[in-house]
């Protein structure tokens, strides 16, 4: 479980992500596999990211969602850890950023512990074409012909 | 720019209608219309997907509050969309990590198509399918592109030996790469178009635009030549999907500094002035669009490719065999058809390379193969193959 001071920086070279909305997508290039996470975790991620402490990403995950700072303690280590094993991130070197991680006011989102989901399935969208819903025929469609560009 | 009376009403063709009415950028009475009854869901979803319409077609029965909509098909097209959601995700970030590095090692790369075309069309990353990422790149910065490529993990697509892949650069447009682990195919571009089709559209650096994509800037090119491409790949595939028609439609009615006199003499420079007019008449007439420009003379011949669009759109037709003969005529100038024949009869294709690998001395054999490879196909190796872009585009 990561320590308070333990900072990580994304994998650069492997891995890529933005924020769609309240939504950070993380892709892993070389796998292909794609990671979103929303709320919370969209909060975690951006904090991680940018190279604050788990402590203090913790600390502002308290702060702005309301919950005990144990709580969040445990979430973020435990969202650290998910991303780790994924190889998206990698303990960071240098200094840590000297500005605390910012927590708005109320945003109105109820809290849940922030979760990264996993796509593994994406060279498979990329490639074929999902068969049709069972109607009044049976599917018919065949692979790689569903109009994209 | 929108309203009137629309010619693809009362059809008779009940699910084209419902594709139609997901295209539109308005509602034609201010209000999603409800849902028809008695719909063969079947079709609407197979036209759906052959004509690139699972994201529009999944907002607008959102819109009307899936009154009707049966259950599986309301759950199959909610699982597609959100499949488009995140392939279209994926895509426009591994296209702006490419940007990323090719801008790092001083390579001026614009990006097309894609999620630039639902952006600047709709607004909305999520409101069309694609599956490919389009980069054009000066001449020049070709072979270090293709090498920054490498180092970020992209191979060709296409396997070839040295030879062809220099034969390839030299006689061709673009080159495809991809990931080992499958991520989207990146189609790296010098030209727009392929030489084949006899229209090269070079960016009009005064009107390029920025734009953000998922927060990070983008240099674009500027609508009327983004319009000019839309019609131009359009017509080279027989404009069989809907989607093309929605993508000017938006791009007219919400891009309101569209500068009309640039887009038209940009389009008659190139001799693609057909071209644009046509798109702009499919967009009329199903879509109830219209350019915010003077009323233009009739053209008859452009009204006569409108309708044999149209009319294969409503049937859900396959595209003709001879494709070529349809391209013809979307061009203007005797010239460009003249030479889009020349041409398609003589540059060699992958095919060609793959068929006999040449060494450098002896590429020019690959010309005078051509034909001969041609008749042994018989009239439909005018066909363009995977790579000219009109099956896989």
């Amino acid at each position: 479980m990561p320590g308070p001071d333990a900072r990580y920086s994304v994998r650069g070279e492997e891995v890529a992500a933005k924020v769609f909305d309240d939504e950070v997508v993380v892709v892993h290039l070389g796998t292909c596999t794609y990671y979103s996470a929303s709320g919370s975790g969209a909060d975690a991620w951006t904090w991680i990211e940018r190279g604050h402490p788990v402590g203090e990403v913790a600390a502002a995950m308290a702060e702005r969602y309301g919950i005990e700072a144990a709580r969040a303690v445990a979430d973020v280590a435990r969202f650290v850890d998910q991303l780790l094993a994924e190889g998206l991130v990698s303990p960071a070197q240098g200094e840590a950023p000297g500005i605390r991680p910012p927590a708005p006011s109320d945003n109105g989102r109820e809290y849940a512990a922030p979760e990264l989901h996993a796509y593994r399935d994406m060279a498979d969208l990329l490639a074929l074409d999902p068969p049709l819903p069972e109607l009044d025929r049976p599917a018919w469609r065949t692979a790689g012909d569903d109009g994209r560009e | 720019m929108t309203g009137g009376s629309s010619a693809s009403r009362d059809s008779g063709h009940p699910e084209f209608e419902l594709l139609v009415e997901s295209a539109r950028p308005r509602f034609v009475a201010g209000a999603p219309a409800p849902i028809p009854h008695g719909l063969d869901w079947s079709r609407v979803l197979d036209r759906a997907l052959d004509q690139a319409m699972v994201p529009l077609l999944h907002r607008r029965l959102a819109e009307a509050g899936w009154e009707g909509v049966p259950g599986e098909v309301r759950s199959w097209l909610g699982d597609r969309s959100e499949e488009n959601r995140r392939r279209n995700r994926l895509l426009t970030i591994e296209l702006l990590a490419l940007l990323d590095r090719l801008a790092a090692a001083g390579i001026d790369a614009i990006p097309f198509k894609g999620p630039v075309t639902a952006h600047i069309c709709y607004g909305d990353l999520d409101a069309r399918p694609f599956g490919d990422i389009d980069l054009l790149v000066a001449p020049g910065d070709v072979r270090a592109a293709i090498r920054i490529m490498a180092g970020a993990g992209y191979d060709p697509l296409i396997p070839l030996s040295a030879t062809q892949r220099a034969a390839f650069l030299r006689h061709r447009t673009e080159y495809p790469l991809q990931r080992p682990a499958r991520g989207g195919i990146v189609d790296l571009h010098w030209e727009i178009f392929h030489r084949q089709f006899c229209f090269r559209l070079e960016p009009d650096q005064s009107r390029m635009r920025d734009l953000r994509l998922a927060g990070q800037p983008v240099r674009t090119m500027g609508s009327e030549d983004h319009l000019l491409v839309l019609c131009a790949h359009a017509a080279k595939h027989l404009w069989v999907r809907l989607e093309w028609v929605a993508a000017v439609g938006w791009l007219v009615d919400r891009d309101r500094g569209i500068d009309w006199d640039i887009a038209e003499s940009r389009a008659t420079a190139l001799g693609g002035r057909r071209m644009l007019e046509l798109g702009l008449a499919l967009a009329e007439i199903l879509l109830d669009v219209r350019a915010d420009r003077p009323p233009r003379p009739r053209d008859t011949e452009v009204e006569a490719l409108r309708d044999g669009v149209l009319a294969r759109l409503r049937e859900g037709a396959a595209p003709p065999q001879d494709w070529w003969r349809f391209y013809l005529r979307t061009r203007e100038r005797r010239r460009d058809r003249a030479l889009f024949l020349a041409r398609t009869a003589v540059i060699p294709t992958i095919g060609d390379w793959r068929m006999v690998d040449l060494p450098p001395a002896l590429r020019g054999l690959h010309y005078a193969l051509r034909p001969f490879r041609l008749l042994g196909r018989g009239i439909r190796g005018l066909a363009p193959e995977a790579e000219d872009g009109a099956p896989r585009s």
